[in-house]
């Protein structure tokens, strides 16, 4: 270019003013070449970010103006312009290309940031999580252990329920023996049910004949009745003398008397409570067989012994009353 | 290098002005402008690999037709304006090249500032 304005600068006088006289005053291009270029440098972001293209700019534009100034011909001045406007445009785009760099930069920093802090929340999220699980962990243990202890509990009232079932099976157990025991008893005793309840019937031959003594038969009979009182203390018993109605009837009472008391003596004799005993004798009354032979006689002579039931009470015997201890009618 | 062939040329001028003067030999001073030829080349291959085709086609395809015109003018042997339209040709393509790469670097930004917009909203929509 140099090249070419020295070139131009010598052919000048040669040429004198011949072709190259006549230039108006203004020349848009020229003008709107240094519009562009004086915007550029008034770009503060141009001024700061494309420099070395804003000077190239800057120096295209004084030529330019040289070569209008010196009246160059007029292609050279638009080409001038030319080249000062475009090198104005590269210095907007190249400070809009920093810009945009500069903009991605701080974007991808700003990014990373962001992420960094994404994940550092993600990480105490995590923790947080990871504490209350250990949280429901230790409280699932707790109720567990409740539970282990409920159970040991429930097991343990399992236990004394069952204990208690067992001790209320040994009671019955127990009272079932009770009964089989009385019944026995009564069995060895070959007590028979009546109307006022369970009777011993002591035959004629547990008595010596005519006398009150008990033999030994007789007293093993007392022997089972003693057992059988000291077993059930609430019963009572009630021993009644009976004869046939052979002989005078005043001894036959008499010895129905002597005959009960003598039972209920050896009773005493063995331990029993004496308020428990009630003895009387009914004489040649309430025969349980005919007096009109041998057989039916021996039956007659007997002494009874009435058991009580269970509260110790006794029915009386109907006719004669009980309260007559004395004669009764002739049977 | 051209300030050699300024001095050359001076001694030549100043031996035989006035019979090169009477020949009308104007363009003489002007070399060949091969070498301004090339650089207008390169300027247009830097920005066909800026993607100028894409993004500022019409500067490229200005660049690229004065490059044309240059050589024509130059195979013609007229230098000056074959000259003046290969610098004319490589400000252009590097206006095309520049504008291709701030372009480019704009939307990369715009695509950053949405990647990071996205990042937010995916972290506010996450339970704290």
């Amino acid at each position: 270019m140099k090249t070419w304005k020295a070139g131009w600068a010598i052919v000048v006088p040669a040429f004198a003013l011949g072709a190259c006289a006549v230039l108006p005053a203004h020349d848009a291009e020229v003008d709107d070449a240094r519009a562009a270029v004086l915007a550029a440098q008034n770009d503060a972001q141009v001024v700061s970010l494309a420099p070395v293209e804003l000077h190239k700019a800057v120096d295209a534009m004084r030529e330019a103006d040289a070569a209008w100034s010196n009246r160059s011909s007029i292609e050279e001045v638009h080409h001038l312009a030319y080249l000062a406007w475009t090198h104005a445009a590269i210095a907007k785009e190249t400070a809009r290309l920093k810009t945009a760099e500069a903009s991605v930069a701080s974007a991808n920093a700003e990014r990373d940031r962001v992420r960094l802090e994404a994940r550092t929340r993600e990480a105490e999220r995590a923790q947080r999580e990871a504490a209350r699980a250990q949280a429901q962990a230790d409280a699932n243990r707790a109720n567990a252990l409740a539970a282990q202890q409920q159970a040991a509990d429930a097991a343990q009232q399992a236990q004394a329920a069952r204990d208690a079932a067992e001790a209320s099976r040994a009671q019955a157990a127990d009272a079932q023996a009770r009964a089989q025991s009385l019944q026995s008893a009564l069995s060895e005793l070959q007590a028979r049910p009546t109307d006022r309840g369970m009777v011993v019937t002591m035959g004629d031959l547990l008595f010596d004949t005519g006398s009150a003594h008990l033999n030994p038969g007789g007293l093993r009979v007392v022997d089972h009745l003693v057992e059988f009182m000291q077993a059930y203390p609430q019963r009572r018993v009630s021993i009644e003398g009976f004869t046939d109605s052979v002989g005078n009837f005043a001894a036959n009472q008499d010895l129905s008397e002597r005959r009960a008391s003598a039972v209920r003596l050896a009773l005493i004799d063995r331990g029993v409570d004496p308020a428990r005993l009630v003895a009387r004798g009914y004489g040649e009354d309430y025969p349980v067989a005919s007096n009109t032979n041998p057989a039916g006689r021996q039956l007659n002579r007997r002494v009874e012994i009435v058991i009580s039931d269970a509260n110790g009470s006794i029915a009386s015997r109907g006719s004669p009353p009980v309260a007559n201890m004395g004669r009764g009618p002739r049977g | 290098m051209l300030g050699e062939r300024f001095k050359r040329t001076v001694g030549i001028a100043g031996a035989t002005a006035f019979a090169m003067l009477a020949a009308g030999c104007v363009t003489v001073a002007t070399p060949s402008p091969t070498g301004k030829l090339d650089v207008a080349n390169a300027a247009i291959a830097d920005a066909v690999s800026a993607d100028a085709s894409q993004y500022d086609a019409a500067d490229l395809d200005k660049a690229r037709r004065k490059l044309a015109r240059a050589h024509d003018e130059a195979a013609q042997g007229d230098y000056g304006v074959a000259q003046d339209l290969a610098e004319e040709a490589e400000v252009d393509a590097r206006l095309a090249a520049t504008r291709a790469r701030s372009t480019k670097a704009a939307q990369a930004a715009a695509a950053v500032q949405e990647s990071i917009r996205a990042l937010d909203d995916e972290i506010a929509r996450k339970p704290q």
